[in-house]
């Protein structure tokens, strides 16, 4: 059987988060085929549009401009054709209300994202195994 | 003209039937009482009028009883005079001796005595009256016709025997006959009449006085009872109403002490009550104003932490992930860079720690915390293990530490700021740490004492203000929140803390902790 390589759809509006997540995904070297978007109304688009192979797991920040990350999964989980997609909420946010908002909405994990960059990179590992199971048949 | 045409509206809101009830409802207060206690007054007053009347009348009743008595024993006194004249007639018509007409003319001058007396007493009655100038009237038939002309006759009947003869003659015509006995028949039974009249009208009478009596005491009691009874129901209404009124304010008060602002009391009374009410509502409806506002600056202050824990670290954490790109990128082994890039972190880092205090400072007593039971004893150790200082600090906690009930998080934080203060600051790798405990009147009063470097007296008050730290950053790095987040609590819970301290014999930091907590505290909504 064919192995079956997960997209992961980066939903981010701070240019250094996205850099910091494509050196962290280089320092793991992992290379599943990274999407970016920078707000949630462009996530959404790229998604229903099909441009990105379904199942994708999203990498989502809260704080983004246009339509912030809670309302993102209000609606992912409105949609009948996106509501069973995996997401982790990566953020700076440690605000309980946030916290409780996004598990409520039923998320996959919740990264708190660090200071410095090397602890940063153990995060993302993390991720890789949780995605590496997806992967398998 | 103003004024009539107000009282015209009032016309117009209200049927005329409800006039008189709202002008009750708009009296003052004090009108209210006065006229209840008037009310109560002017009812004993009707109760004495009734009394001192219905007495009157008795005491006319005793007097109407007494005049009949009085006229029965002045026909007797009559009759007994009439009795005197016969019987001095007979004796001196039987011996001749004088001696025996003395009764004789006394018996005359008392009847016209008990005459007079009982024409008097009979002139408001003409019946009595009548029958009383009658039997005067025998008498005096007896008198004149029978008595004095046989007395006459008898005194001159020893003088001749003409005399004599005549004397016989006229006691055969007149005293043999019986006509005196006539007379003074008709007077007896006249009297008998006069004392069979009075005796039936004495009768009556005391029957009357009785059953006045027997009135004047119901009507007495009666009265009274009224009096009590209306005193009480007004009193009671009165009592009643204001009483339902300030059971209705306490409510208000307890639901404001219980941090709902929303209630008010409706009055539409105009007296000294209401206004007291409508203190109440202004000061409900401001309290309730200042809460909104407080609540609204409350969640400004939240989204102002949002932001400044969110958008303030972003870049902070961008600038520290490119100095680090920048290094790995660099692959240089210049020491400068390395130390400056090095420097260029630990300011990030501390700039992190910074906003980090800022945000701890500024939720202090803004969240509602359980208030529970828990052993001082219990929060202390438990600060000692998660602090896990090294082996070579000794912390002495005593055995009989009190249980507290309270916000157990602020005093863990407390504990915890204090306890590692005074490992953090020690100027040696080993210290000795104290607590003690004392119990205060309200209070209980701990003190963490250790033997580290200490705090000379002039920096006492200026460690506890925000962002002040004893030495340099570089060299100790702290953020100088910890101590202001402890006075923060501790004045927040209605405690206080001081330092008690010398250079170089450590320093010893006293706090009190309230043993009942600050009720009624401002109860402000979450907004998570």
């Amino acid at each position: 059987m064919e192995e079956k390589v997960v997209n992961i759809l980066l939903v981010e509006d701070d240019e250094v988060d996205i850099m910091n997540v494509q050196r962290a995904f280089k320092k793991n070297s992992i290379n599943n085929p990274l999407h970016i978007a920078n707000n949630g109304l462009e996530a959404l688009e790229m998604l229903r549009s099909g441009s990105i192979p379904m199942p994708p797991i999203v990498i989502l920040d809260i704080n983004m401009p246009k339509m912030n990350g809670i309302e993102f999964l209000q609606e992912l989980r409105k949609d009948p054709e996106l509501n069973r997609i995996s997401v982790f909420v990566m953020t700076t946010s440690n605000e309980d209300s946030d916290k409780i908002n996004a598990y409520n909405l039923n998320v996959a994990g919740y990264i708190l994202k660090p200071l410095s960059f090397e602890k940063f990179i153990g995060a993302v590992a993390t991720l890789d195994r949780y995605w590496k199971l997806c992967e398998r048949p | 003209m103003p004024n009539n045409r107000h009282t015209n509206s009032i016309f117009d809101i209200f049927p005329t039937k409800l006039i008189g009830f709202q002008a009750i409802l708009s009296m003052k207060l004090i009108t209210k009482i006065h006229l209840a206690i008037g009310f109560i007054l002017f009812t004993f007053c009707v109760v004495t009028i009734g009394y001192i009347k219905q007495t009157n009348e008795v005491k006319e009743n005793v007097e109407d009883v007494l005049y009949t008595s009085d006229v029965i024993k002045e026909s007797e006194t009559a009759q007994k005079m009439i009795l005197d004249m016969e019987t001095g007639l007979r004796g001196y018509l039987l011996t001749g001796n004088r001696n025996f007409l003395s009764p004789f003319f006394n018996g005359q001058k008392g009847f016209a005595r008990s005459f007079d007396r009982l024409d008097s007493l009979t002139a408001s009655v003409p019946q009595l009256n009548l029958l009383v100038q009658q039997v005067n009237k025998d008498v005096d038939v007896w008198l004149n016709s029978f008595a004095r002309p046989l007395v006459r006759s008898k005194s001159s009947a020893p003088n001749s025997p003409r005399h004599k003869a005549h004397y016989d003659s006229l006691f055969a015509a007149t005293a043999q006959i019986g006509s005196g006995k006539k007379i003074i028949d008709m007077s007896r039974q006249r009297f008998a009449q006069i004392q069979e009249v009075e005796e039936a009208s004495r009768k009556r009478r005391l029957a009357e006085m009785n059953s006045s009596l027997l009135n004047t005491n119901d009507i007495a009691i009666g009265l009274t009872l009224f009096a009590i009874v209306t005193g009480i129901i007004t009193a009671n209404l009165l009592g009643n109403t204001i009483r339902k009124r300030f059971i209705k304010m306490n409510a208000l008060a307890n639901s404001i002490a219980n941090g709902d602002y929303s209630a008010s009391l409706k009055d539409y009374r105009h007296d000294e009550i209401s206004t007291l009410t409508n203190s109440l509502n202004i000061m409900a409806s401001k309290l309730k104003e200042s809460f909104t506002h407080l609540t609204k600056v409350n969640q400004e202050l939240d989204q102002f932490a949002y932001v400044v824990s969110h958008d303030l670290k972003a870049p902070l954490r961008a600038i520290n992930n490119l100095a680090e790109w920048i290094a790995e990128d660099l692959e240089t082994q210049d020491p400068d860079i390395i130390h400056n890039i090095k420097i260029l972190r630990g300011r990030v880092q501390r700039m992190e720690n910074l906003i980090n205090g800022i945000l701890d400072y500024s939720k202090v007593g803004r969240k509602n915390l359980p208030q529970v039971p828990f052993s001082v004893r219990e929060v202390m150790q438990e600060t000692i293990e998660n602090l896990s200082p090294p082996a070579s600090f000794v912390f002495s906690v005593p055995q009989d530490l009190p249980t507290i009930v309270g916000e157990r998080t602020l005093f863990y934080q407390v504990c915890s700021n204090l306890f590692s203060n005074s490992v953090k600051y020690h100027h040696k790798t080993e210290g000795h740490i104290q607590i003690r405990c004392t119990e205060l009147e309200d209070f209980y009063q701990f003190e963490v004492q250790d033997d580290g470097p200490g705090i000379p007296k002039e920096f006492h008050t200026k460690v506890f203000g925000i962002f002040q730290t004893m030495e340099a950053r570089d060299v100790k790095e702290s953020t100088g929140v910890g101590l202001a987040i402890v006075k923060k609590i501790i004045e927040e819970k209605g405690g206080s803390i001081w330092i008690d301290s010398e250079r170089g014999e450590g320093s010893t930091f006293v706090f009190t902790w309230p043993k009942v907590p600050v009720t009624a505290t401002l109860k402000l909504q979450e907004h998570e």
